[in-house]
């Protein structure tokens, strides 16, 4: 496994035909003097592809973004578009769209002469931008909106226009950052699916930034896990769920149990791991460590159960529940097992199966439902430096 | 770590024009811009560097380039008894219309920013008025009005017409300021037991501080430097040191003027580097 | 609020004043206009008045031209400069305008610094005549006043959302083409203010037109001045001052419309 997320293989696991990546990102660097914003970033997007670059603030997302876009000079590596190299190359001439954060949208024209700008930049004849313009409107739904102007509209309404501008001109690359910052929450869901939906039908290769991890889950073919300037992890959403990378990875993304472990030994295909105290049996390949380096276990809430009384064949932690919040579709308990170690669980409130509910104050055994999804890192990796392969 | 053949495999021979396209238009306009804003700033600059260059002359009268340096002018200034008396008369006048204004303006700020009432938006207005209302207008004014009632021109009514048209200055820096301290400040001084008199010495004051100190060197500048309201409310005996250069120049080009000129800058270039200091050029050109 | 009271007096009254004598003639009893009509029919008044409106223009021209790109690079460069460039602008503005003057004086001399130049590298045989001159008049106003439109263009320009010209550029529009179809349509109502204070400031200017254009330049404040103080006619002073007072207002008013045309409701940054 490569180290920092080129990952070919699975471009060819997952997509069909199409062999040159649309876009590559060879070992792009950008320096600010002493600081490193974008650390040898390399990255491969098949067309038609929607990837995420996620990470907190100051990962360096935006700043790759904007080398991408050619607002800023790669210090190092180059960008590559449809087989074109891409550095010298001025940014109005790369025929990359871009949706911003708050949309841009130019205020002091109205909403046809904001879609039909790139066209008119292009000098194409005006009874195609009329057409093309038309076209837009009816594709992001906004048919007689027209003459308005953008402080007419509202959040969704402009962010639809901001597309319509952007894929009136036929981009080869659409970049989208953190575009649905400014809208609430059930909007963005909504313009999520209307986004992700309107891309795919055109075929549109995406690069998506974000910092908000449920949306990049949610919207992405992959996602491309930024810390520290480098890409940590790039996978699917599930892969990414399931099978972090690191400790950063895995904390990033959806919430976790970080548990104390012992590899204790193990042969072949399977180790058995000490997690605070309990001997669970993991597939090797769960384990990123070395032996003798003190490592940390991840469990997922989800991934954990609760019974009155431990299980015959599967080792269980016991403790007291110490409380229990009804959110929303699941139940989240907390279980102290002892003062170093409480376990939070989640579990689904209606299920097929009869799901016992446990209050406060309840002796309970929790044990893992899915071992092959814990995973065992060097507890020293919580900066995200990558993991040395087993 | 995956290796670079990537770079090889990339086709480089795209078309040509894409790489060099746009390049000639692109740099016109960035050499164009930065030739009239750099042209713009040596204008902006050069005439004050000049003047006090000038200054430094040892010959009789002022060229340009001077003839040798000295500080001879310098030295002289000291020796003329008008330029003196002048120098002390406009630093009295700066202080006194300064504190005055300081005192009204902050007086004026706290209604202006902390309550509601009909009228505020005017007498905001109106307080700020004498900003871009011409200095020449408002002498004019002063004089007509001072005849009609009766009252001679003196220092003390100088000093209250500079008071009138500075009070602007501190007025607007100080609003300013007000309207961003947060007033849950004042009330968390109130709960923990300072009453209003303490509240406003120990937590208002000093954080208002920055504003009004901004607003009472700008105040401060534009007294010490006026001439026009000067010209025509000091009188005949009342003599302020721009009033004072100004003679000199018109009536001879005395390089003691040039030297006074360049005494003057150095305290502006002060102000400017304190204002720097303690708020931030940034701000204040906000405001 | 003493401030009010005191403002009142000693400023709102005093105003109250000039119109009053503005519509009082010596000999001619009771409220007449015929200080206007007076001045107003007056050729050389009118030339004056002339020279001063179309001075000011002019120099609001040039301090926009100059000002522009100076306020444009302001917003696009780092803290270093920026400094550097507010630092060049306040030291003139708080610098005393006979000061200022004055360096005029000494660059535009017989014996000046443009003079010196000009003779020593041959370029001319004798001195030329830039001073008294309304050329020369021009050129000292324009640096007076450039940062007078200088704080307002670089307030305007500062509070455009840069990514506005990102998105013209993404869209195909070269940087020039972004410039001139997307920030200074926007930046207008920034430029307006900056143009009627600049307009406001220059028509009103005494000191300047005085000293460099010296004693046979007259503009509209040199007029007043002399009203007031050298013939005492303070009938006339007083018109004089309204008149100008209302084309400064008419040009400001008239500014302040077109700024509003120009709204488009943006949203700032």
């Amino acid at each position: 496994m490569s180290m920092t997320g080129t990952i070919n293989e699975h471009i060819v696991a997952s997509r069909p035909a199409s062999a040159q990546p649309d876009l590559r990102l060879i070992e792009v660097t950008r320096r600010y003097g002493p600081v490193t914003a974008v650390d040898r970033v390399s990255l491969d997007v098949a067309r038609g592809e929607f990837v995420t670059l996620l990470g907190p603030s100051g990962c360096g997302k935006t700043t790759l973004l904007k080398c991408i876009a050619g607002f800023l000079a790669p210090s190092g590596g180059q960008v590559v578009l449809r087989d074109e190299v891409m550095n010298d190359v001025l940014p109005h001439l790369r025929n990359i769209g871009i949706v911003f954060q708050h949309y841009a949208l130019f205020p002091h024209m109205t909403v046809t002469d904001n879609i039909a700008f790139g066209l008119r930049m292009r000098k194409r004849p005006r009874a195609e931008i009329a057409r093309r313009v038309a076209e837009m409107l009816r594709l992001v739904r906004l048919p007689g909106f027209d003459r308005r102007y953008p402080h007419q509209l509202s959040g969704g309404q402009q962010q639809r226009v901001a597309l319509a501008r952007v894929l009136a001109v036929e981009p080869v690359l659409l970049l989208l950052d953190e575009p649905f910052g400014a809208l609430d929450k059930k909007l963005r869901v909504e313009m999520q699916i209307e986004v992700k939906q309107l891309v795919t039908l055109l075929g549109m290769t995406t690069i998506f930034v974000t910092h908000d991890q449920e949306e990049a889950m949610r919207m992405s073919d992959r996602v491309a896990v930024m810390n520290g300037g480098r890409i940590v992890q790039c996978d699917t959403p599930a892969e990414i769920y399931d099978h972090p990378r690191d400790l950063f990875v895995a904390d990033f993304i959806g919430s976790s149990n970080l548990l104390e472990a012992r590899i204790a030994d193990g042969h072949g295909g399977r180790r058995r791991v000490e997690v605070a105290g309990v001997l669970l049996d993991l597939p090797a390949s769960a384990i990123s460590a070395r032996p003798g380096e003190v490592t940390l276990a991840m469990v997922r809430p989800d991934n954990l159960t609760l019974s009155d009384m431990a299980p015959a064949d599967h080792p269980a932690w016991m403790g007291v529940v110490s409380f229990a919040l009804h959110a929303g579709s699941v139940m989240e308990y907390e279980v102290v097992v002892n003062e170093a170690c409480r376990l939070r669980v989640s579990r689904p409130r209606r299920q097929a199966e009869n799901t016992q509910v446990w209050s406060k104050g309840d002796r309970v055994a929790v044990s893992v439902v899915a071992l092959d999804a814990v995973r065992v890192f060097p507890a020293d990796t919580a900066l995200g430096a990558a993991a040395p392969s087993p | 770590m995956p290796e670079p053949t990537a770079v090889t495999e990339a086709t480089v021979a795209a078309l040509p024009g894409r790489h060099l396209g746009g390049r000639v238009g692109h740099a016109a306009f960035w050499i164009g811009m930065w030739a009239v804003a750099l042209a713009a700033l040596l204008y902006l600059l050069l005439p004050t560097l000049i003047i006090v260059f000038a200054s430094f002359t040892a010959g009789e009268y002022i060229t340009f380039p001077p003839q040798g340096l000295s500080l001879r002018w310098f030295v002289r200034l000291l020796a003329l008894e008008e330029v003196r008396v002048s120098a002390w008369r406009s630093l009295f006048v700066a202080i006194a219309a300064t504190a005055g204004s300081v005192v009204l303006g902050v007086a004026a700020a706290f209604p202006l920013v902390r309550s509601r009432f009909v009228g505020r938006e005017a007498l905001n207005a109106f307080l700020m008025s004498p900003l871009i209302l011409p200095s020449l207008v408002y002498g004019l004014a002063a004089l007509l009005f001072l005849s009609a009632i009766g009252v001679p021109l003196s220092l003390p009514v100088l000093i209250l017409s500079h008071v009138a048209i500075i009070v602007p200055y501190v007025l607007r820096t100080t609003v300013a300021s007000l309207a961003l301290l947060d007033p849950h400040l004042e009330e968390a001084a109130r709960s923990l037991g300072a009453n209003a008199w303490k509240t406003f010495l120990r937590v208002t004051l000093p954080n208002l501080l920055p504003g009004i100190t901004t607003g009472a060197a700008f105040a401060f500048i534009s007294s010490f430097d006026n001439l026009t309201v000067s010209l025509f409310l000091a009188g005949p005996r009342v003599e302020t040191l721009p009033i004072r250069l100004f003679a000199m120049i018109n009536f001879d080009l005395d390089p003691a003027a040039a030297a006074i000129s360049a005494v003057l800058v150095l305290i502006t270039f002060a102000v400017v580097l304190l204002g720097h200091w303690t708020v931030g050029l940034t701000r204040i050109a906000r405001l | 609020m003493p401030a009010t009271l005191f403002l009142l007096v000693y400023f709102a009254v005093p105003l109250g004043m000039l119109f009053f004598w503005s519509v009082r003639a010596r000999g001619v009893p009771g409220l007449t206009l015929i200080n206007f009509r007076t001045l107003l029919s007056d050729p050389f008044f009118l030339q004056t008045l002339w020279l001063s409106v179309r001075l000011s223009l002019e120099v609001t021209v040039i301090t926009l031209v100059l000002g522009f790109p100076l306020a444009y690079l302001y917003t696009r460069l780092g803290a270093g400069w920026r400094l550097t460039i507010l630092f060049v602008t306040l030291l003139p503005l708080l610098t005393s305008a006979v000061v200022r003057s004055f360096a005029w004086i000494v660059i535009l001399g017989k014996q000046g610094l443009v003079n010196t130049v000009l003779m020593g590298s041959g370029l001319l045989e004798a001195p030329a005549k830039l001073l008294f001159t309304v050329d020369g008049v021009r050129v000292a106003l324009a640096q007076v006043q450039l940062p007078f439109m200088l704080l307002p263009l670089i307030n305007a320009l500062e509070q455009l959302d840069p990514s506005l010209e990102q998105a013209a550029v993404s869209l195909g529009a070269s940087q020039a083409r972004a410039f001139f179809k997307v920030t200074v349509p926007l930046s207008t109502p920034g430029v307006v203010a900056g143009a009627i204070l600049s307009f406001a400031l220059t028509i009103s200017a005494f000191i300047t037109p005085a000293m460099v254009g010296g004693g046979s330049f007259i503009v509209m404040p040199t007029l007043i001045y002399q009203s007031a103080i050298v013939t005492l006619d303070w009938s006339t002073a007083a018109t004089t001052a309204l008149i100008l007072l209302v084309v400064a207002l008419a040009v400001v008013w008239g500014g302040m419309m077109l700024a509003r045309r120009f709204r488009y409701g943006v949203e700032h940054a």
